[in-house]
């Protein structure tokens, strides 16, 4: 485990464009930030772009790195935000689809511990991009619909609109691949 | 931040929220190349920044230097210089004259006298060696102490001033005193100036012109840019049948422009120049009156490149020189003439860019109209000035077309250095008078620097 104190002296030999500890950095980070890149992107592949163009982004604005906080949290925020970007630039509009949402499921123990994190990757992974964004960022990351309005350039009430159908495509996904009881309500445009 | 209870965020949240995953071997090695290759742009970018600084201030540097060496020139075009007299009556007259006025000395050092008319040099100079002082609005103020043919006829006039020559004596010398206290103000004030100035020294801004260069890769549609411009230039004449002996001289110009991309290769520009013509001229001319005004005419029409020369002088009934020679009106007279017109151009152009990349190479077109600023004549003889003036028959519009090769090179995302060789015509005569069909062409080698906002 890495204390803290050496932790910083990485940080400033990284402000001093230190190769060996831009490396340590990354051997440090890189698994936890390549989860993250992981949830946002569509595939490994542009999870690897994201967390290329990320950690670049470390190396060159570590310097405004003020040690307030979690050296780990900041990190965390570039990624979110070089994933953001990414989004924005190859953002299209999707064609609103005729989905079908479940009204309950009956989750049980024994369902969610078969699930595992690779399942729910990929069932998140294939969301339509505007809704991956918007679900990562309230039910994982925590942001308030207002703070993704602001991030995303929508606003609050697309946030909500585009998590409620997220929710409901990824209630399906699960509940048709993990689901015990299955049932069909209504249909929604 | 906010959350809430809904059993899919817990069910992902639980799941993914700690996620981690080993990324692919080889990523670091990449992450690293690209680091070094960013770090290497970032150092160019700052170098080029810094050329782009540096070539700004030089066209700053250049400008302040043409500006204050014009201001040296025309100094240099009218010398001050006392000529050597031994009386201590003479000296005590040039003491005086000194004091008057600058132009005073100048006219006595040119060593020749513009005689108003006879009563007035009978009255001066039986009081004391003649002293004469005219003033002119606006045009020519001349003083001169005589000497030579002149004080020689002053010695044989009569002794006693009449009542009339002693009342023109005193107008003189309230007009005299006038000017004196004048001076002496406007020494204390250009005095007051100059310490002002030490305390705060000019700033000298270019003569700029703007030529739109959108940095050619960033050359995407609708961009707005900004250029100054700095050229010096040298001009050709294109007059038949002239026999004078005509040297034209370089100038330099100069301007803004903003400029709007069009498309990818294509922008458009428009704003303000300066620009100048200069030649000298050594011919000769025949000496005309109207309304107290002389007029030199070319003997040789074409000869005189940009027209009629117009001398401000009183009513004159001959030139007189240090050596006795007088010039009668209706003589030849032959001399050297330096013309110079000063023109603001707004300029309509358009750039097509042949090649668009980092160094980028386009043509350049286009249409402007000169307004007329600036019209100052000089006539000299033997390295003496005369008499200043302005050339007449001058335009106040004129219409040119020009025609460059850009060659352009990226100092930092949005700023640019452009050099580009210029040829222009003017498409209409200069001077009006139909004698005389003067279209000069001027070739020049701007360099330019552009900032483009996008």
């Amino acid at each position: 485990m890495l204390s803290v104190t050496q932790l910083e002296e990485i940080i400033y030999k990284c402000r001093e464009e230190n190769n060996g500890a831009q490396t340590a950095l990354y051997r440090l980070f890189s698994s936890k930030m390549y989860g993250v890149c992981l949830r946002y992107a569509r595939d490994s592949s542009e999870a690897e772009d994201i967390l290329q163009e990320g950690f670049l982004r470390v190396f060159t604005k570590i310097r405004q790195f003020e040690f307030k906080g979690s050296f780990e949290g900041w990190m965390r925020r570039i990624m979110v935000n070089t994933a953001l970007e990414k989004f924005r630039k190859n953002d299209r509009l999707y064609p609103v689809e005729e989905m079908s949402i479940y009204e309950a499921t009956n989750w049980v123990d024994e369902t969610i511990s078969s699930i595992t994190a690779d399942d729910l990757l990929r069932i998140i992974q294939e969301l339509p991009p505007r809704y991956r964004m918007v679900f990562n960022l309230y039910a994982i990351e925590g942001y308030s619909h207002l703070e993704i309005g602001e991030m995303m350039n929508i606003s609050e009430g697309t946030s909500k609109s585009n998590l409620s159908r997220a929710r409901i495509i990824l209630q399906k996904s699960v509940a048709e691949n993990f689901g015990n009881e299955k049932k069909l309500v209504k249909k929604v445009l | 931040m906010t959350t809430e209870n809904h059993p899919i965020d817990q069910l992902f949240k639980e799941k993914l929220g700690s996620l981690e995953k080993n990324p692919p071997a080889g990523l670091m090695d990449q992450i690293s190349a690209k680091v070094a290759f960013r770090g290497k742009i970032r150092r160019m970018n700052q170098v080029k920044t810094a050329i782009g600084i540096a070539a700004a201030m030089l066209l700053i540097m250049m400008a302040g230097w043409y500006s204050m060496d014009q201001t040296r020139i025309a100094k240099n075009q009218m010398p001050l210089q006392i000529p050597q007299i031994n009386t201590p009556a003479l000296a005590k007259t040039n003491q005086e004259s000194l004091d008057i006025k600058p132009t005073v000395n100048q006219i006595a050092a040119n060593q020749h006298t513009i005689q108003t008319t006879p009563a007035k040099n009978t009255s001066l100079q039986s009081a004391k060696p003649s002293k004469s002082l005219t003033v002119q609005k606006n045009k020519v103020v001349s003083a001169s102490v005589s000497d030579g043919a002149s004080l020689l006829a002053a010695q044989t006039a009569s002794k006693e001033p009449s009542k009339a020559a002693k009342q023109e004596e005193n107008t003189v010398k309230t007009k005299a005193a006038e000017e004196k206290t004048v001076v002496k103000e406007k020494s204390k004030t250009e005095s007051g100036s100059n310490n002002f100035q030490k305390k705060n020294p000019p700033l000298y801004f270019a003569d700029a012109g703007v030529v739109k260069q959108t940095p050619s890769r960033e050359s995407g549609k609708g961009n707005w840019g900004i250029t100054a411009e700095l050229s010096p230039s040298v001009a050709s004449q294109s007059v038949s049948g002239a026999t004078a002996n005509t040297t034209q001289q370089s100038t330099v110009s100069g301007g803004m422009l903003a400029s709007y991309q069009v498309s990818k290769r294509i922008k458009v520009s428009s704003g303000i120049r300066f620009s100048q013509m200069k030649q000298d001229t050594h011919t000769s001319y025949t000496l005309s009156q109207t309304s107290g005004i002389t007029y030199l005419q070319p003997v040789d029409k074409a000869a005189n490149l940009a027209g009629d020369v117009s001398l401000y002088l009183p009513a004159v009934s001959s030139i007189v020189y240090s050596n006795g020679m007088k010039t009668n009106p209706t003589d030849n007279f032959t001399s050297d003439i330096a013309q110079e017109l000063k023109y603001l151009e707004v300029p309509f152009q358009a750039t097509y860019k042949i090649i668009d990349t980092y160094l980028s190479v386009g043509v350049t077109g286009g249409l402007s109209t000169n307004f007329l600023v600036g019209n100052h004549a000089i006539i000299t003889q033997n390295g003496i000035n005369l008499s200043n003036g302005s050339t007449g028959n001058v335009r106040d519009i004129l219409f040119s077309s020009s025609a460059g090769i850009e060659v352009g090179y990226g100092l930092a995302k949005n700023l640019i250095i452009t050099i580009e060789p210029r040829i222009k015509q003017y498409l209409n005569s200069v001077s009006s008078n139909d004698q005389v069909n003067y279209k000069p062409t001027q070739i020049g080698i701007f360099t330019g620097l552009t900032f483009s906002f996008n």
